[in-house]
């Protein structure tokens, strides 16, 4: 660990600066934090996290004041347990959900791992992460060349931009649906639909590039603009009108971080699948009936980050036989699956805990599908059922749809 | 010199201490970045823009509803209904209280000292039914307000302190700071009473009751008993004064600055949530 005497308040905006004055400490968002649930390790609650970094930026400017008012510069302890608890954060922003004086934490909790960036004080995982990217474009590490693997099955291969050239839609694969095969289904239900509609679309394939979300919310945000400028440029060569992803946070990353980290807006509309699906299923699409039971989980970075509740479940009510019933805690208030935030690479145990509280849940309401709209959430609660023995199928929204609709 | 013009002196001078360290607060918080400006931008030239944004949205059509939203979730903490009406109310007797009390004592200072320096005594501003209650410490309106709405406070305070260490809320995470907070706001509310008592004494006025029912009640109490009261006012009336621009100058540097930052917060970020 190197030394902390340096605090950069250029992490935050003035209002996120005035948002850690405005904390209360009422404690609401402690019992709603998934994560401090799960370990009950008290650096991970929003208000250690707050107090902790407002201590040591008055500790640095204020002088004897601070002194004075028991605010002393970090130690290498204080910035060890900061450390811990910002990056046990899955980033799911209940917090925010609950907070009685709105602070938006998700983009403040970025802002302190960016700090921790600065001082070196962040888990290994990450700079292998940094590495990985850096030297193959993707999460997983394996040759970006093999993006395409999830499609080798198929009877019909999705058509890759590479052949076409020009495509009115472009479909973002994403690295988790691309490289971990637990979850190639999604993709593979995805272009299937594409392909059964009739959509002029095109994936990139090799040309497609990690979106840098990890990146970003590791706090190394600046490491991510060469990847967006790739992915970008190689959407913007193929004339698309619209890039779609199933993937919530690059859906997230596409729509509101690259304008950001490019300086401009992308001259194409970002969409996620199933706001692409909600028209499908209302263009006379032959639905055939599932009689199933389904209960759906909101992945953070749809609903919560994005706003999008309602298109996932407009699709699956659209479905013939279906019958959706909702888990104690939905939309603003949904408990994340545990897979978010870059914890699952610094603790998978963690993760593995808030899983569990998550498929509880969804057993409590009777139903025997488990649905969501993110192959992150799906691969975390899948694998968590079957660990645990659960008797509950985890699919993506795009996979029901497929099996409704495929010939 | 007399009481009242060192009051005054002080008073002002403390006032203008705490505006210099919210500004020194404000000027560090300055080197945080600043939407649509680069971030290697200076200090000064964010002030700027800042300045700039705040006068075009003073007089701009998005004022009224931002006020509205500063008064429902920033004041009121409308939020706080749904998630524990007991919470709210400790939230109302407190901040509520020691918000119109507030409000009342520099209201009374204004009508008192300012106005009649600044205009003749048949000036309308001096001479009307509000200002005349506001100079008369036993008008029935204002005694009673400043005795009920101390009362209140210090139930909100009471309240708030059964919470954390009596009932201990598992939510709650109490630091020494929450205990100096809590003793130095029961100070100031506890304060104002023997300075309305020995006032009465000192006035020879004990007997006669009041508006102000719990100082005048204290003055009953007390009326037998031989003291200078004058001398025992004098040392209220500092102590209380001492209290409260304590808070002052601990303000900026503790939790307690969340009474100025989160209603600004929650009005600003309730409307970029409304849908």
């Amino acid at each position: 660990m190197t030394p902390v005497d340096r605090i950069r308040l250029e992490h935050f905006t003035l209002r996120q600066v005035l948002e850690m004055e405005a904390c209360t400490r009422c404690g609401e968002c402690i019992p709603w934090c998934p994560t401090y649930v799960a370990a009950g390790d008290e650096a991970i609650t929003p208000l250690a996290k707050i107090g902790h970094f407002r201590a040591f930026w008055k500790a640095q400017h204020l002088g004897w004041l601070a002194r004075l008012f028991g605010l002393r510069k970090p130690t290498e302890e204080d910035v060890a347990a900061f450390s811990r608890g910002t990056y046990a954060c899955t980033l799911c922003g209940r917090c925010a959900a609950v907070c009685p004086v709105h602070i938006r934490t998700r983009d403040l909790w970025i802002g302190l791992r960016e700090q921790l960036v600065d001082w070196r004080a962040y888990p290994e995982v990450f700079r292998l992460l940094q590495e990985r990217l850096a030297a193959t474009h993707n999460i997983s590490g394996d040759e970006n060349a093999q993006r395409l693997i999830w499609a080798e099955n198929l009877e019909v291969q999705p058509p890759a931009l590479s052949a076409l050239g020009q495509a009115d839609t472009v479909y973002f694969v994403g690295c988790v649906s691309s490289f971990y095969p637990t979850v190639y289904s999604v993709p593979q239900a995805f272009a299937g639909i594409l392909a059964h509609a009739g959509v002029d679309f095109a994936v990139l394939g090799p040309e497609e590039w990690c979106c840098g979300f990890p990146l970003v919310i590791a706090g190394m945000g600046r490491e991510a603009e060469a990847l967006a400028k790739h992915n970008v440029e190689a959407v913007e060569r193929a004339g698309a009108r619209r890039l779609v992803t199933t993937c919530p946070s690059c859906y997230y990353t596409w729509q509101h971080t690259y304008p950001q980290l490019l300086g401009r807006p992308l001259g194409f509309a970002v969409l996620h699948a199933t706001e692409l699906l909600v028209d499908l299923v209302h263009s006379d699409l032959p639905l055939k009936r599932l009689e199933m039971r389904i209960t759906y989980h909101d992945p953070c970075d749809l609903g919560r980050t994005s706003g999008l509740y309602d298109p996932p479940r407009e699709v699956l009510r659209a479905i013939p036989g279906v019958d959706l019933v909702e888990m104690a805690e939905t939309r603003e208030r949904a408990l994340c699956c545990g897979g978010g935030g870059d914890v699952e690479m610094g603790d998978p145990g963690l993760t593995e805990k808030v899983a569990a509280m998550r498929l509880a849940q969804a057993l409590d309401t009777g139903a025997q599908t488990l649905a969501t709209a993110c192959q992150q959430c799906k691969r975390t609660l899948a694998a968590q059922a079957r660990k645990d023995r659960v008797r509950l199928r985890v699919v993506d929204v795009a996979e029901l749809l497929w099996q409704a609709l495929r010939p | 010199m007399d009481r009242l013009t060192l009051f005054w002196r002080l008073h002002l001078a403390l006032l203008g201490l705490f505006t210099l360290e919210v500004g020194w607060l404000l000027s560090l918080a300055l080197r945080a970045r600043v939407p649509g400006l680069p971030p290697e931008a200076s200090r000064w030239r964010k002030l700027q823009v800042l300045v700039g944004r705040t006068l075009r949205f003073l007089f701009s059509r998005r004022l009224f509803p931002f006020l509205a939203r500063l008064v429902d979730q920033g004041v009121l903490h409308r939020q706080l209904i749904g998630i524990s009406r007991f919470r709210w109310a400790v939230h109302l007797l407190v901040f509520g209280s020691f918000f119109v009390l507030g409000l009342l004592s520099t209201v009374t200072g204004i009508a008192v000292e300012i106005l009649p320096a600044l205009f003749p005594p048949e000036h309308i501003l001096n001479a009307n039914a509000l200002s005349s209650a506001l100079r008369d410490v036993d008008h029935p309106v204002v005694a009673l307000a400043n005795e009920v709405l101390g009362l209140l406070l210090l139930l909100g305070l009471a309240l708030a302190a059964w919470r954390r260490y009596v009932r201990r809320d598992p939510n709650l995470r109490t630091v020494a700071s929450d205990g100096v907070l809590l003793t130095l706001l029961a100070l100031i509310a506890l304060g104002g009473y023997p300075v309305e008592a020995f006032r009465l004494l000192a006035e020879g006025n004990a007997l006669a009751g009041g508006w102000g029912f719990v100082g005048a009640g204290l003055a009953r109490l007390l009326a037998q008993v031989p003291a200078d009261w004058g001398a025992w006012h004098s040392g209220a009336f500092w102590f209380h004064f001492a209290t409260v621009n304590l808070l002052l100058f601990y303000m900026p540097f503790s939790r307690f600055f969340h009474a100025l930052a989160s209603p600004l917060i929650a009005a600003l970020n309730a409307r970029e949530e409304a849908p």
